[in-house]
């Protein structure tokens, strides 16, 4: 069995007296779709902030591949081949469509002071390769049309998809959406559902919080579910659905 | 020799307190810098001089006039020339150039009607002066600094207790959390333009008492000093914008007394670079936590 | 109507580009009086300063009160080195930048993690200390009275000792300094610049070292700032510290508010109507000021964004030409 890609051992975060996330083990294998679940408060969003650096965890390790990346900052780990998009839409709203996508290939180019004051060959080929990756991004998610508006100008369910655009656009081995159903109608989520399948296809392994229990249900191989800060299940879909502790902590309530 | 310096210190100080609190009232709910804040400590100045020597109003009733006027000057600069300015653009930069804008206007309008030279201000209350030790203390002295002690403590009667100071610290928390809990938000922050001018007001007359004089050169050194030391303090905090005042106005009395007079205008900016490195939300500002 | 004129603009952008360059260069020979060819110039210094600052507060987002120091530090070194040590004008520009830019690194390093107004207010405080140390430093500085004297520019044994030909190298500094900035934010770090200005968050994401991009602006804003101070000191041949004083770096501020922060353009305008308009109103005397300060306020009142604000020519441009290439495909389908 290979190493997985992604991988957390114990991973505690706390904040004062509050222990946010308790001892989280968990791990994505190569090309898989995990979900990352739980009711509000449960400590998703700061585990996911643990794992792209956002946070420093208070005790336990991550590794991506055989790397400890405990403690980097979000831009070596962007770096390294995982790229994040946030559950309250972040573009740049003083950049276009193309600009968006193309700081997405921030990593990916190279050009230094140098360069770019006296327009160098080094230039002219980092600015062709920015393009030429924005471009690709934005055809596979369907934004090529004029893309010289400003990111914000598009309608809610475009920027999502731009906020993945620019994602792909850093060559990402692994692609990290928090919440990428939020604020979407029935018909945009399931539009999002095939879409992020296509992505999978593309070879990205992909991890995901989210609330929508029918994109989870449709679209992931393995769930983790967070309770408290502690995991409390993990499993296929339909085992996740069985779970007496999942429908106590989770569903359990609206009934 | 020391206690001297410490207590003229604590005096000058006092008066820097005050303007102080006037600007973080201000700042906390827009975070706005304004730029004119010290042009009104100035203004009030200039309007005793001119109700009391000219129109010869009795001395209460110019000062209280005086400080009238000045606030509502605050007030109304928010209303018809801030307001808009806010309600067309997010910008904060752009209004705090306005301000910029408005205290060029008010200082220069100043020099144009008095004249730049330094003005003799009129003080009837020339109580003397007793000793402690060896430390001369002149009445007018104590009597600025608990002036501005007691303005302190009330501005912080009025944001601590009363439902607009109530309102002004929602509105400094989350402006639009405030308005959908029903805070009148422009009607606050008028009103903590008003009380924060008038802080300034109360400063530049007790200051002008004090020097038995005004000039519009005033302006600079305690505009800036008092940035300082609402920063020093941490923005936003009233007992720190307060304490702010008193340490720089002690730093520069020991800094003019054991130094030389020539750094003592800029011994406030060092300290601030200084504390900044160490807290960089000032000595009792709260951290600021970043959202994802 | 303005959209009009800028999408114009945009389409023709070479075309007036060199109109400009045209009238600019003409300028000096159509005026007769000298005076106005000496604002001029001092205008160009200011468009120096006001685009330089436009980099560190219009596209890095930072606003700064301390630019005058920046401008002050740049001018008190070409004095010194050219009045004490004789050097020559081109070696002391270039050490102009570099103690400037020095000046930034130090300034810079600690200070840039600090929030928004804070990080503002420092960089006033800066300015004063800086000033403060130019009035007091008297076997230095000369104190209050400053350093007389100062060389004209001249390089290579070509002196500039007329109204034009100091304008002319104003110009061509004025001319550079466009050139740079422009070329660098139109790159992977211009982008990184935008990027952390409007969410630097969503910038750490994408890989953006934000710190590194900070110093960077904040860096090349006060190495050009020194070699405006450069040019300035051997320009008017005397400086004292009431040159770059606090009033100065509110001055170069409201420059690029009025011009728009983020435009490189705009700057230029703001810079120019700034200095022009003390000179229009001179014969209004005492109120001059009075009047200057109501007019900063009616500006902003009418448009607070500044007159560039919202234009960016090159998006502009990209989104018409886009717009035409479909339609014309459109056709040949058709």
């Amino acid at each position: 069995m290979s190493t997985p890609v992604l991988r957390t051992e114990k991973v505690t975060q706390r904040f004062g007296g509050l222990v946010a996330v308790n001892a989280v083990d968990m791990h994505v294998d190569q090309g898989e779709i995990v979900g990352l679940i739980g009711p509000n408060g449960a400590g998703k969003t700061t585990l996911f902030n643990c794992i792209t650096g956002q946070y420093t965890p208070t005790e336990g390790k991550i590794y991506f591949h055989d790397k400890d990346i405990t403690g980097m900052t979000p831009y070596q780990i962007t770096e390294l081949g995982m790229c994040r998009t946030f559950q309250n839409i972040k573009l740049f709203p003083h950049m276009t469509i193309m600009e968006n996508a193309m700081v997405g290939a921030h990593t990916r180019i190279k050009e230094n002071l140098w360069d770019v004051i006296f327009h160098t060959k080094a230039y002219k080929k980092g600015e062709k390769q920015a393009e030429e990756r924005a471009r690709k991004a934005l055809e596979l998610t369907g934004l090529s049309d004029n893309p010289y508006y400003y990111g914000t100008d598009l309608p809610y369910g475009k920027q999502r998809r731009l906020e993945i655009a620019r994602a792909i656009a850093s060559d990402p081995e692994v692609l990290m959406f928090d919440e990428p159903a939020a604020g979407m109608n029935e018909g945009e989520t399931a539009d999002l559902t095939e879409f992020i399948r296509e992505i999978r296809g593309l070879g990205y392994t992909i991890l995901l919080i989210e609330h929508d229990m029918r994109l989870v249900m449709n679209l992931c191989d393995r769930i983790y579910v967070l309770d408290h800060g502690t995991l409390i299940a993990s499993g296929k879909p339909e085992e996740i659905k069985q779970n007496p502790l999942v429908i106590e902590a989770y569903l359990g309530k609206k009934a | 020799m020391f206690f001297q310096q410490l207590f003229n210190g604590i005096t000058i100080g006092a008066t820097y307190s005050l303007v102080a609190v006037g600007f973080s009232i201000v700042y906390s709910v827009l975070e706005l810098v304004n730029f004119a804040h010290g042009s009104f400590y100035v203004l009030a100045g200039y309007l005793v001089l001119t109700m009391y020597s000219f129109m010869a109003l009795p001395y209460p009733v110019a000062i209280l006039a005086s400080l009238i006027v000045t606030g509502l000057f605050g007030a109304a600069m928010n209303k018809f020339l801030l307001e808009p300015i806010r309600k067309k653009t997010s910008s904060g930069e752009s209004v705090m150039t306005a301000t910029l804008g408005v205290s060029t206007f008010i200082l220069n309008l100043i020099m144009v009607l008095y004249g730049s030279e330094t003005k003799p201000f009129p003080n009837p209350m020339n109580l003397g002066k007793f000793y402690i030790g060896s430390v001369i203390m002149k009445w007018n002295q104590v009597i600025i600094a608990i002036a501005a002690i007691i303005m302190i403590i009330v501005m912080s009667i009025i944001i601590y207790k009363t439902k607009i100071g109530s309102g002004m610290r929602a509105i400094a928390q989350d402006v639009s959390a405030a308005k959908l809990m029903g805070v009148n938000t422009e009607l606050v922050i008028t009103f903590a333009f008003f009380s924060g001018i008038l802080c300034a007001a109360i400063a530049g007359i007790l200051v002008a008492m004090y020097y038995g004089s005004v000039d519009t050169t005033m302006y600079l050194g305690v505009s800036m000093k008092t940035f300082a030391a609402a920063l020093l303090g941490g923005i936003g905090s009233l007992p720190g914008a307060a304490l702010g005042g008193i340490i720089i106005g002690v730093l520069e009395a020991f800094v003019a007394g054991y130094i030389s007079a020539d750094w003592k205008d800029c011994i406030a900016f060092i300290v601030l670079i200084l504390v900044l490195l160490f807290r960089p939300s000032g000595l009792f500002g709260h951290k600021e936590i970043k959202k994802v | 109507m303005f959209n009009k004129i800028t999408t114009a603009w945009a389409l023709h952008r070479r075309t007036v580009t060199i109109v400009t360059l045209v009238i600019l260069v003409a300028f000096p020979f159509l005026i007769t009086d000298q005076y106005i060819v000496t604002v001029a110039t001092l205008g160009g210094v200011y468009a120096i300063l006001a685009m330089s600052l436009n980099l560190i507060s219009g596209f890095m987002g930072i606003t700064s009160l301390g630019h005058a120091a920046f401008w002050g530090v740049g001018a008190y070194t070409a004095a010194l080195l050219s009045t004490k040590l004789g050097w020559p004008f081109i070696l002391t520009l270039i050490a102009s930048c570099v103690v400037a830019l020095v000046f930034g690194v130090l300034l810079g390093l600690p200070t840039l993690r600090l929030s928004g107004r804070y990080l503002t207010i420092v960089t006033l405080a800066f300015c004063e200390i800086i000033r403060t140390i130019e009035t007091n430093w008297k076997s230095l500085t000369g104190g209050a009275t400053g350093i007389t004297g100062i060389p004209k520019p001249e390089i290579f044994g070509y002196v500039f000792n007329t109204p034009m030909k100091i304008y002319f190298l104003v110009l061509v500094l004025c001319i550079l300094t466009y050139i740079l900035i422009t070329r660098l934010m139109d790159s992977r770090l211009g982008r990184g610049i935008t990027a952390v200005r409007d969410d630097y968050i969503a910038a750490q994401a994408m890989g953006i070292k934000d710190s590194r991009y900070k110093i960077m602006a904040f860096v090349i804003s006060a190495a050009l700032a020194g070699m405006a101070g450069g040019f300035y000191a051997h320009y008017m041949s005397f400086i004292s510290p009431l040159s770059f004083s606090f009033d100065q770096s509110t001055l170069i501020l409201s420059m690029i508010i009025i011009g728009g922060l983020g435009n490189l353009t705009g700057s230029v305008i703001g810079a120019v109507l700034l200095i022009a308009l003390p000179e229009v109103l001179r014969p209004l005397m005492a109120w001059r000021q009075v009047i200057y300060g109501a007019l900063l306020v009616v500006v902003i009142l009418c448009k607070p964004s500044g007159i560039l604000g919202k234009v960016n020519l090159k998006h502009i441009k990209q989104r018409e030409l886009f717009k035409r290439g479909k339609e014309k495909e459109g056709e040949v389908k058709a």
